[in-house]
């Protein structure tokens, strides 16, 4: 058995967010959301530590289930999710929203490996902000940058 | 050579250069591996990505350019990635020319988990299912005490009357009253031991052993053990079976199948007033089919229509709560089952009939040795005919061959035997019963009329 997904769910004047913590597998259970509505959804994705292949099945069928007319934004996708983003078809619904995710960074001279939250707008062509350290140290961006921030051109 | 067109992929690929370092790994592999590409591209060699002790990873991408052929590993344990994942992999060699190795890797982790896990999932519940029987049987053997309490303190009274007139005569030296005493006292003690005996193959260990039975003889059993319940009233308990039915069953557990459905019976005609309840216990033999065929029906208020599709359900009563567990039929449904029968409620006109459908002993025996029906060995094992009509003697033989690994055919009639021959190709043929086997094309080995101990060790030096 895994250690499970744990869902807790805040209703905020402008919105519903949703926090998922955990991991996203076989024995997911979203059966606690069905019924809920709100114009704006947000689900929290980043205490989410993995998703497997049963998993993805398991949150694309329940995103399917949520209200059409729900607006659905994802926020603070870590890593774990944006690699789903750009290799899985319908992992995110159409015309939702991605409104920040984690981008992994390396700090060369302290030998550190950072996770920076970052928005879609801050990546432009494709290109990795420029990011520092409290030193004023560029980090080097740790991914290929043309395949990390591909989910972007998709959206 | 471009390999980019492996980013396209969703399994990771890697390729190694003549000298086995690695040279191109696709954009799937750092999701894969857990690593950056600053880090993939620091692992020279495939065994920096994946360990394993299963396999010499390195002999093989080697063998594969030496060959110019593709080398697949079996499904193989590996420690994958900086961080040592445990994973399920097959892996695929693939010679580009004489210069790199592609390889790709399959990852069968999530599937072995699943399987590992629903596995012991369903052996869970098959001990819950157990359990549950278990408690069952705890329930039945708990009435069935009650019931003997009851049976022996009758023949006690008996004996205890008969003894003190016995004194009496003994002290007038009345010999004609002692003597009628004394069988008196034989009867009841008789009685007792019966009983007694009853309680002991209850509580026997062999549950789960299939033996030759005579259906006639269990459900004359059952009969017995619901009278001595005395829970009939004025109910009649009727029993049509002409001859005998002989099958590949375990008895108790037949037993307390027939029992559940007699003294279901017997609740739903208390629950009315009529004249003429009646319980009938019918059973035939449907040759064409091959298999017995037991009724047991009842003249009571039958089972509502929209309740027709729960009855076998687990929980399921139409009894006051505390009066029914809701269990019996959901187990006499598996007991059914697990002797490749079937169970189910007849659509009858009135009162309720249930049918029981069991594979003739021919049938039975074949299907409850072979192993390879069952999937514990591979290659089938030689067919033994043995025909005969003493029951304890077949299922001595049936033991006998069972321990040497033979699949055993069963037959009490040699035309059942004849049209079973045509299924099955008969290996060798025992005979304990004068008849003439000679449809089969193969000798047979002549026990008839052999001592039980005489005919065993034929077996032992013959088969």
């Amino acid at each position: 058995m895994s250690e499970g997904l744990k869902i807790e769910v805040e209703r905020k004047p402008s919105e519903v967010e949703v926090v998922f913590e955990g991991q996203i597998d076989e024995d997911a259970d979203f059966s606690s959301l069905s019924g809920l509505e709100a114009q704006v959804m947000v689900f929290n994705l980043e205490k989410v530590s993995l998703i497997n292949s049963c998993g993805i099945r398991e949150w694309v069928e329940f995103q399917k289930k949520l209200p059409k007319e729900t607006k659905l934004v994802y926020r603070k996708c870590p890593q774990v999710i944006v690699e789903q983003l750009n290799i899985v078809k319908g992992f995110i619904r159409d015309n939702s929203l991605i409104e920040s995710f984690f981008a992994p960074y390396y700090n060369e001279a302290r030998d550190q490996e950072v996770k920076v939250l970052l928005t879609p707008s801050q990546v432009k062509e494709g290109k990795a902000p420029v990011i520092k350290d409290e030193d004023g140290s560029e980090l080097e961006f740790d991914e290929i940058e043309m395949q990390y921030f591909s989910f972007l051109k998709n959206g | 050579m471009d390999f980019s067109l492996f980013d396209q992929l969703q399994n990771p690929v890697l390729v190694l250069d003549r000298d086995l370092k690695v040279s191109y790994f696709n954009h799937i592999c750092g999701t894969y591996f857990k690593m950056p590409p600053r880090k993939l591209k620091k692992s020279e060699k495939l065994e920096d990505l994946i360990q394993t002790k299963q396999v010499n990873l390195s002999a093989l991408a080697k063998d594969a350019l030496k060959q110019g052929a593709s080398k697949v590993t079996q499904e193989i344990g590996v420690l994958a990635g900086e961080n040592e994942r445990e994973a399920a992999i097959i892996l695929k060699f693939i010679p580009v020319g004489d210069q790199n190795i592609v390889v790709h890797v399959m990852d069968f982790s999530i599937e072995k988990q699943l399987h590992e896990k629903y596995k012991k999932q369903i052996l869970e519940l098959k001990e819950t299912h157990e359990q549950i029987v278990r408690s069952d049987k705890l329930t039945a053997l708990g009435e069935l005490i009650s019931g003997i309490s009851h049976e022996i303190a009758t023949p006690l009274t008996i004996v205890s009357e008969r003894l003190g007139r016995m004194e009496n005569a003994l002290f007038v030296k009345d010999w004609e009253r002692l003597s009628e005493a004394v069988p008196e006292v034989q009867k009841e003690f008789l009685r007792i031991t019966q009983i007694i005996s009853g309680m002991q193959s209850y509580a026997r260990n062999q549950e789960d052993e299939l033996q030759v039975c005579n259906l006639k003889s269990i459900v004359d059993e059952s009969a017995h053990f619901i009278k001595e319940l005395n829970i009939l009233g004025k109910i009649e308990l009727e029993i049509k079976a002409d001859g005998d039915h002989l099958a590949m069953a375990n008895p108790l557990k037949l037993q307390q199948v027939i029992i559940n459905l007699i003294k279901n019976s017997v609740d739903a005609l208390k629950e009315i007033e009529k004249e003429d309840k009646k319980i009938t216990v019918v059973i035939e033999e449907n040759d064409h089919e091959q298999i017995h065929t037991l009724k047991v029906a009842d003249n009571g208020p039958g089972v509502a229509p929209e309740l027709r599709d729960s009855v076998f359900e687990m929980f399921y009563t139409s009894k006051e709560i505390g009066e029914g567990t809701g269990l019996g039929l959901s187990i006499s449904q598996k007991i059914i089952e697990s002797h490749n029968g079937e169970i189910y409620l007849a659509d009858s006109q009135s009162g309720c009939e249930f049918v029981i459908n069991l594979p003739i002993v021919e049938v039975g025996s074949f299907t409850h040795t072979n192993r390879y029906l069952r999937g514990e060995c591979e290659i089938e094992d030689e067919k033994v005919l043995v025909i005969g009509d003493d029951i304890p003697l077949l299922n001595k033989v049936y033991q006998k061959l069972k321990s040497k690994n033979k699949v055993c055919v069963l037959s009490s009639k040699v035309d059942n035997a004849r049209s079973l021959a045509d299924f099955f190709v008969i290996d060798k043929a025992i005979k304990l019963k004068n008849c003439d086997l000679s449809f089969l094309e193969v000798e047979a080995l002549d026990l008839t009329g052999a001592t039980e101990e005489e005919a065993l060790k034929q077996i032992e030096k013959n088969i």
